[in-house]
């Protein structure tokens, strides 16, 4: 893995995250996240709202991961954390994944239609907790991984997959409070060569196009 | 903690407080569902397969609307089951239009999973999915 794009959010405050960050306007709160004491806070805890990242090319097999900074048992469903392959501007298709101190919920969305991939009380998150995505293609599907402090808490293949985007954060309310105090986006590296098995492993090997006579 | 697959209708409109959902969701257990989507984002069938866990299941079992795969590990086989227990499952299957050719006693709990699973989508497979 390599981190393709990070962000402390350490700064002023300020309504707008920086240049590297564009908000998703097809929200119920189109004012993505604020910058406020050194944290990234939804513009509005009772919306929706996001921000994908722009300060990388987005492969599509890419991650996405979140500090949070105070989560509450606002229900499931609620909550802020990572996205993957995020549309940009108004159209609000990704996938989304969002947790606090009552569960997560991992989602897809597509032109705005939510579908819930998984979901409960399993798994719930306390301050600091890293929540993190992976989307990576597998042939025609995406196989999915969600992470709690680096253990997986649930994973699953989707068949009808959004195809790329960018990495980013989001927010669905209504919250008590839903604050970010680190993020980060990558890739999976380049894949490693394969080392080829001898030619006397199989009769006719088709990797190396040779015939063992 | 115990892990059971089920088979569950799709509940809610795709809104942002109403998702398109398993109805596990509205029962609180904690779940991963197999829901393909049309291009417009709504599902392709009413009903999906489910992956929970919970200490109790007893408000999943009373449900009407949703039927669990019967056994414990996904390795058994269905001659070792009841008659009953494989009607039950077999009816489940057929009215949400799985087709159970070539099934036999001697396939297993994880074989049938596994052809729900790809009516849904052909590529859909069962060992990729995991809950905590």
């Amino acid at each position: 893995m390599s981190i393709l794009a990070s962000d402390t959010f350490v700064r002023a405050n300020n309504v707008d995250l920086g240049t590297s960050w564009d908000e998703c306007t097809g929200e119920s709160q189109v004012g993505g996240f604020n910058i406020s004491s050194n944290t990234a806070i939804p513009a509005a805890v009772s919306s929706d709202s996001s921000e994908t990242n722009n300060a990388a090319t987005w492969p599509n097999d890419q991650y996405s991961q979140v500090t949070l900074t105070n989560p509450i048992a606002d229900g499931v469903g609620a909550g802020s954390g990572p996205m993957c392959r995020a549309a940009t501007g108004a159209t609000v298709t990704r996938y989304r994944l969002i947790g606090n101190a009552s569960g997560y919920d991992f989602a897809r969305f597509v032109a705005g239609a939510y579908t819930s991939l998984s979901s409960g009380s399993g798994t719930t998150f306390a301050a600091t907790n890293t929540l993190y995505l992976e989307v990576k293609t597998n042939g025609a599907n995406a196989d999915w991984i969600c992470k709690k402090n680096g253990t997986s808490f649930a994973s699953g293949t989707d068949t009808s997959p959004v195809a790329s985007g960018r990495a980013g954060i989001a927010h669905s309310g209504p919250s008590t409070t839903a604050a970010l105090s680190a993020w980060e986006g990558g890739d999976f590296g380049a894949t490693v060569a394969q080392t080829i098995p001898g030619i006397i492993q199989g009769a006719n090997n088709p990797m190396i196009g040779l015939r063992y006579v | 903690m115990s892990w059971r697959w089920f088979l569950c209708p799709i509940v809610g409109t795709g809104g942002e407080k109403d998702p398109y959902r398993s109805r596990l969701r509205d029962l609180g257990i904690t779940h991963s569902a197999h829901i393909p989507s049309n291009p417009d984002g709504t599902p392709q069938f009413s009903w999906c397969v489910c992956l929970a866990s919970a200490n109790d299941f007893t408000v999943v079992d009373a449900d009407v609307l949703i039927d669990g795969f019967p056994g414990v590990q996904l390795s058994e086989t269905l001659g070792s089951f009841s008659v009953a227990v494989r009607n039950k499952v077999q009816t489940a299957l057929t009215n949400r239009g799985v087709d159970l050719t070539g099934i036999t006693l001697t396939n297993t709990v994880g074989e049938l999973l596994q052809r729900a699973g790809e009516t849904l989508g052909a590529t859909w497979d069962w060992h990729k999915v995991s809950l905590l």
